[in-house]
């Protein structure tokens, strides 16, 4: 894991601002540093823990066994960043560059959809044969719209005029922003599990599929690229750790001064501007440009004064906080995890487990008046059969997400963790039948946990955000202050691509570094 | 046999009022009704010796004025009597909302009253942008498949309203949480709403009823068909249109229940999308994308109304006021609307459903008799489907004991003086109306199906796949929040088609 930076803070540099402070060092605001200390900035990353990575990193959970502490894949990875800040060879490699679907049952029968588009429809034709031409149609629908939405999804730069769509796109967009992500599913498929893998894969966080507009969140996945691939989901070797370490490396070579154990308590606002930030100590360090990777309600709620912004908006992002949020479990298994009916390859992809399919949209109404679900939706990795490396002899990793879960529970989360392990593990049982004998350790990290862990939290998603242009997202109410995080992405998730391009906003339009590199 | 212009199906408002339309203009028109009289759903019937109240509904949504102006209504005795305040019991406590400012401000805290105040207004200036919006002559229908080619949609005010959530809306309106649930019921009255979905707040432009007609809905209906004959329109009552025919996808004309058939060169249905498309013109029977977009038209029927005899008139708990006259409310707080909402869509009749109350009589004394009353109650979030087989005694008597539950609060006491009843379940309103799953909107209030999305993006206006059919009931466009807009644009649409010589 990466120490703080080489150079060390020297008490007579305060008196000369740094060009731009960073906040957080997650994998948005690595990025950001990276690129602005590419182009000859001073800039200075505070990180409040006691290494780098934010949600993106590995944690040792037992002598020889590593796991991913959040995010388990990747899917919105921004290639461009990649290549232009050289992390192939910092030590970026992927183990799998596009996981197969797999929506689990009970009695066995698995829908397993392989990402590339043939063998997908061969899979779908042991389930229904029209869904399996369907499925040819939807891919071609859905990445033919996608591909022609990157320009507003994958710009290569925040400075573009307002994008213009053809009338058709435009009406298709239009349709996707009303339309439930199942809803839209229903007009071209018959076969339920289908359905669910493909609803799941893109409406696990943020909209669920049941809420209108959530089918454009599957247009916005088919616009990512993992790791080259539309629309495919990629696992990195060693976790996304290894990604997070790679961007650090980078920022680093390029003279970004990272510091870790520095809790940023202020944003510094002078004349309306941010100014720069004041430490939990009290050191106050000034600078041009502050960027924050944490989210839009954490740092303008915790860290800006309230009467440094515009009237309303404190209210807004009160309204707005997250009511729903996710759990995370990582178990220890010392077998393989015995899915039944499940071979290698399925073990290989990302397993979603929804018992019916109006669970979902049940479990979000639950979460919404602070109680927990009945049924569990879970995501399921077993990172540890793609990567060996991640458990020493026979273990193996099994990482599950829950989403829609309540924010803020009746009676609080730390009563309800135990509650939360034990079901999963029952419905993990139902679908592996042994599972709970082999597990050797468990990790819960419940919402509670995860927030106070990482003192930031998930955004809310909304089609508003996901229409925005990404300079509106990236600037804050506030002049000087910048959002590099997922926040600042149309919805979560690890990218960086909200980092180059906050960036470049703050080298201005007219900066000529920035081709260099 | 007589050749007719143009066949409307359904003597419903819509149905007379888009027949009104297109007589004026010159056309030879004829309306076919199943049931024996005329008015659809706006009718008054007896359903006690003595004892009338309107079976499907209180009040019609807010019919635009201009409408009504053109309709001389007044002159065949169509006249409303709105009323001035509603009531509603939240967890014990109960609130008064006043229509006229003044009043409200007077009732309620002045945070409350100046949100509700504002939160009206935006609703009506909305509500009148969508009439507006619903009267532009439709633009002509393209003789390529409206299928293969989206044309452009011209926007509709409330669109906005499509990302929004009902709580939210609320929430920032109204400070208080019983006020809060108070709105919510009036607004989302016989429906199953889940405020927190996004897009939920498209209930914001429901809500406005156009007040009781006088004489109960069939009142209206009855001027409605006076005006329409005096317009020169045919009225066919106790006919039931069994299929459209249609030649190279084209209307030619309907086939009755009998086997006899209508020729016409166009044909304007009142009823919803599915009863059009899925039975009428046999789509039921394809699979082909068309076919498939009208079977996942979502329906949202979830109303059963209990009509009660009273004989004598109520003695109300004070506080009431003029909300006598007004919807009386029975809600629990928003959240609880979550929970209500998916019982619904689970098929399970919930042991707390919403209700609304209207004692008729004291609007319009005629429907009672002397010294007696009528009163009509609204129950929300009952499904079409059961997912526990049918109806039976039981399930009625706790229906039933859940309404009157309800007007106990209002009027203790009312129990004893119930002399008869009447319950419609939403598979009665179906069978009544020929209405899916007894869907009084005609499909659920959704954001991919509304306004311009209503019933889909490519269908604007009134248009239709098949040439020479239009669709102006209660799922087309305009219609969900306004009474008439769809009848009236499906028949612009009709006449701007004839114009163009595509009739000919
Ligand atoms: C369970 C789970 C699973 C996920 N799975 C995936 C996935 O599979 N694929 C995917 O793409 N995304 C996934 N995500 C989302 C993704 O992990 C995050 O959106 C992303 O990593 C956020 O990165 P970031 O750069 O915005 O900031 P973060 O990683 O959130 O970094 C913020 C950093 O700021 C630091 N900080 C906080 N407060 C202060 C302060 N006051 N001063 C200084 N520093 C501070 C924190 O310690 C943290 O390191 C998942 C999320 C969760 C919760
Ligand atoms: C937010 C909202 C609020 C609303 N509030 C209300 C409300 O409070 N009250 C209310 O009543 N409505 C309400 N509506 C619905 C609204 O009234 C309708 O849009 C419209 O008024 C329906 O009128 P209609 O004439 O199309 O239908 P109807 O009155 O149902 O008329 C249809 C007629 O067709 C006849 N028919 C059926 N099948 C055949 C056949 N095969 N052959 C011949 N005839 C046939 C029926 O017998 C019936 O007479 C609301 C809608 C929304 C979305």
């Amino acid at each position: 894991m990466s120490e703080a930076g080489a150079k060390q803070l020297e008490p007579g540099q305060q008196a000369e601002p740094w060009d731009a402070i960073v906040i957080g060092g997650g994998v948005g605001s690595l990025t950001a540093a990276a690129y602005l200390a590419r182009a000859k900035r001073r800039i200075l990353v505070l990180e409040a823990r006691e290494r780098l990575g934010g949600w993106a990193e590995a944690v040792t959970i037992s002598e020889g066994v590593i796991a991913p502490a959040m995010a388990d894949t990747v899917f919105a990875l921004d290639s461009v960043v990649v290549r232009e800040l050289g992390l192939y060879s910092l030590g970026l490699s992927f183990v799998e560059r596009a996981m197969p679907l797999v929506s689990l049952r009970s009695n066995g029968r698995h829908l397993l959809l392989p990402h590339e588009i043939f063998a997908a429809r061969s899979a779908i034709r042991t389930e229904t044969a029209a869904d399996a031409n369907a499925y040819l149609l939807y891919r071609r629908e859905l990445f033919g719209l996608a591909r022609r939405m990157r320009s507003l999804w994958a710009p290569l730069s925040p400075f573009h005029a307002p994008i213009k769509f053809s009338a058709g796109d435009a009406a298709r967009i239009d349709t996707l922003s009303h339309v439930s992500a199942s809803a839209y599913l229903d007009l071209w498929f018959e076969s339920e599990s289908l359905k669910n893998a493909l609803a799941l894969d893109s409406c696990i966080d943020g909209l669920a599929a049941h809420e209108s507009g959530s089918a454009l969140q599957l247009a916005w996945r088919a616009a990512q690229e993992g790791c080259g691939l539309q629309g495919a989901v990629c696992q990195i070797a060693g976790t996304a750790g290894q990604l997070s370490d790679a961007v650090a490396e980078a920022a680093r070579s390029f003279g970004a001064v990272l510091k870790t154990g520095m809790h940023v308590a202020e944003i510094l606002v002078d004349h309306g501007r941010a100014s720069g930030v004041r430490l939990d100590d009290g050191t106050t360090l000034r600078a041009n440009a502050v960027l924050s990777g944490l989210d839009i309600s954490t740092t303008l709620r915790k860290l800006v004064r309230s009467d440094a912004l515009p009237l309303g908006i404190a209210t807004r992002l009160h309204a707005e906080a997250p009511a729903v949020s996710t759990a995370k479990l990582l178990f220890v298994l010392n077998a393989v995890p015995p899915f039944a009916g499940l071979h290698a390859l399925g073990l290989r992809g990302r397993l979603f487990v929804a018992p019916r399919a109006e669970t979902p949209a049940e479990s979000k109404n639950a979460a919404l008046l602070g109680r927990m679900p009945n049924d569990l939706s879970l995501s399921i990795t077993v990172p540890s059969v793609a990567d060996r490396e991640l458990a020493s002899k026979s273990r193996h990793i099994v990482s599950v997400q829950v989403p829609f879960l309540p924010r803020t529970p009746q009676g609080g989360w730390a009563s309800l963790r135990d509650e939360l392990r034990k079901r999963v593990l029952m419905t993990l049982e139902t679908y592996a039948p042994g599972f709970v004998d082999r597990v050797s350790d468990t990790v819960v990290m419940t919402p509670d946990d995860i927030y106070n862990r990482y003192n930031s939290g998930d955004g809310v998603a909304s089609i508003a955000r996901l229409l925005a242009p990404y300079a509106d997202r990236i600037r804050a109410p506030l002049p000087g202050l910048f959002f590099c995080g997922a926040s600042a992405e149309p919805m979560d998730s690890i990218s960086g691509r909200a980092g180059r391009l906050a960036a470049r906003m703050v080298l201005g339009r007219d900066a000529y570094e920035w081709g260099e590199s | 046999m007589e050749r007719f212009d143009a066949v409307v199906i359904g003597a419903g408002p819509e149905g007379l009022i888009a027949a009104h339309r297109l007589a004026r203009d010159g056309l030879r028109v004829v309306v076919l009704e199943r049931a024996p009289e005329p008015g659809g759903r706006a009718v008054t019937h007896e359903f006690h010796p003595g004892f009338r109240a309107s079976p499907y509904a209180d009040e019609l949504p807010l019919v635009p004025r201009r409408l009504l102006a053109s309709l001389n209504l007044a002159q065949h005795g169509g006249y409303f009597m709105p009323a001035s305040a509603s009531a509603c019991f939240t967890s014990g406590r109960m609130t008064v909302l006043y229509k006229g400012e003044t009043c409200l401000a007077r009732a309620s805290s002045a945070f409350s009253a100046a949100g509700i105040a504002g939160l009206r207004r935006e609703s009506v200036a909305l509500r009148a942008g969508i009439a507006e919006r619903a009267t532009i002559a439709p633009a002509r229908a393209s003789r390529l498949a409206a299928w293969a080619r989206p044309p452009r949609r011209l926007p509709w005010p409330g669109e906005a309203l499509a990302r929004q959530s009902l709580d939210s809306v609320l929430a920032t309106h109204i400070p208080d949480a019983a006020m809060r649930a108070h709105f919510a019921a009036y607004l989302c009255m016989g429906r199953a709403v889940s405020p927190f979905l996004p897009g939920s707040a498209l209930h914001q432009l429901g809500g406005a009823g156009s007040g009781m007609p006088a004489g109960g809905m069939g009142g209206f209906t009855a001027a409605l068909a006076l005006s329409a004959r005096a317009a020169g329109v045919h009225i066919r009552c106790g006919v039931e249109v069994r299929e459209l025919r249609t030649v190279r996808n084209r209307v030619t004309g309907v086939v009755l229940q009998s086997g006899e058939v209508i020729d016409a060169r166009a044909v304007v249905s009142s009823l919803d999308i599915k009863r059009t498309f899925a039975v009428l013109a046999g789509w039921s029977r394809n699979s082909d994308d068309r076919a498939r977009r009208v079977a996942h038209f979502r329906m949202g029927g979830g109303r059963a109304r209990i009509l009660f005899a009273l004989d004598r008139v109520p003695e109300f708990v004070p506080g009431l006021d003029d909300a006598v006259r007004g919807p009386l409310h029975v809600a629990e707080p928003l959240s609880a609307l979550v929970e209500a909402h998916e019982r619904w869509s689970a098929g399970i009749v919930g042991a707390k459903l919403p209700v609304t109350l209207r004692f008729p009589s004291l609007t319009d004394p005629r429907l009672a008799p002397m010294g007696k009353a009528v009163m009509t109650a609204t129950l929300s979030c009952v499904p079409a489907r059961m997912l526990d087989g049918a109806w039976d005694t039981e399930k009625r008597t706790r229906l039933m004991a859940q309404a009157i539950a309800a007007a106990a609060k209002f009027a203790p006491g009312i129990v004893d003086s119930i002399v008869g009843f009447r319950v419609i379940l939403p598979s009665e309103i179906e069978s009544a109306l020929g209405l899916t799953d007894g869907d009084l909107d005609g499909g659920e209030i959704a954001p991919d199906q509304c306004l311009g999305f209503r019933p889909f993006a490519e269908w604007q206006d009134g248009h239709t796949p098949i040439r020479g059919l239009y669709l102006g009931g209660p799922s087309s466009g305009a219609s969900p929040f306004l009474t008439g807009a769809s009848g009236e644009q499906a028949a612009l649409a009709l006449l701007a088609d004839c114009k163009t010589g595509l009739f000919l």
